[in-house]
């Protein structure tokens, strides 16, 4: 039976997700007021990013279905997922610590920048997640688990 | 610390890394760690290993206190 390379399904979901960001600034075409930020005047090309993570969605369960992964590759898996569940919980704290401090202690209505750069440190965040587990695994692949 | 003669037995019967994973069904990745002392498997993977070789498991592993 021919083993499927985990490490190429991983690699190619990371590449695909570092094209979140990309789509996602891509999508926003804003209105400026003396060089900031005043308005998003409309959303644009947000079918890009929903292609993008229905294909890292699609990859996730190819290889899940194929189930051909062996007991060292499904540790090995196991492992860089425990490392960046660890990472994304401190991610989220940062994210919702930041949300409180752009909306609670702002004088004013949430504005639109906010909410925008808000949603690319989300979306950041997710794709630094997705390479790193990848790069952690690819580690752990070739270093062993010991 | 697990220690394990996988290398050996597999060498006196002339298999490659790559035959003896196709007969217990992992990659040659994980045949490399568990000869090199990097892994150590599971209680079935052992066994069906033992089994191919015609061994026991306690001839296939050794524990040591390192």
């Amino acid at each position: 039976m021919k083993k499927l390379s985990v490490s190429a399904y991983l690699l190619l979901q990371a590449a695909v997700s570092l094209l979140l960001p990309v789509f996602y600034f891509l999508s926003f075409r804003v209105s400026r007021t003396d060089g900031m930020i005043s308005s998003i005047v409309n959303v644009r090309f947000s079918w890009l990013i929903g292609a993008a993570v229905t294909a890292i969605a699609v990859l996730s369960l190819i290889r899940l279905r194929r189930e051909r992964l062996d007991e060292f590759a499904r540790a090995a898996v196991a492992k860089a997922d425990t490392i960046c569940f660890r990472l994304s919980m401190a991610a989220v704290f940062a994210s919702l610590l930041y949300l409180f401090c752009a909306t609670v202690l702002r004088d004013g209505p949430v504005m639109t920048a906010d909410v925008i750069v808000y949603g690319g440190i989300v979306v950041c965040c997710v794709t630094a997640l997705l390479v790193l587990r990848a790069v952690i695994f690819c580690v752990i692949d070739r270093k062993g688990l010991m | 610390m697990l220690v394990t003669k996988i290398r050996q037995y597999r060498e006196e019967r002339g298999m490659k890394q790559s035959e003896l994973a196709e007969a217990i069904g992992v990659r040659r990745e994980t045949i490399v760690h568990l000869e090199n002392g990097r892994y150590n498997p599971s209680l079935k993977m052992a066994m069906d290993i033992a089994k191919l070789f015609g061994v026991t498991v306690e001839e296939l592993f050794e524990f040591t206190d390192d």
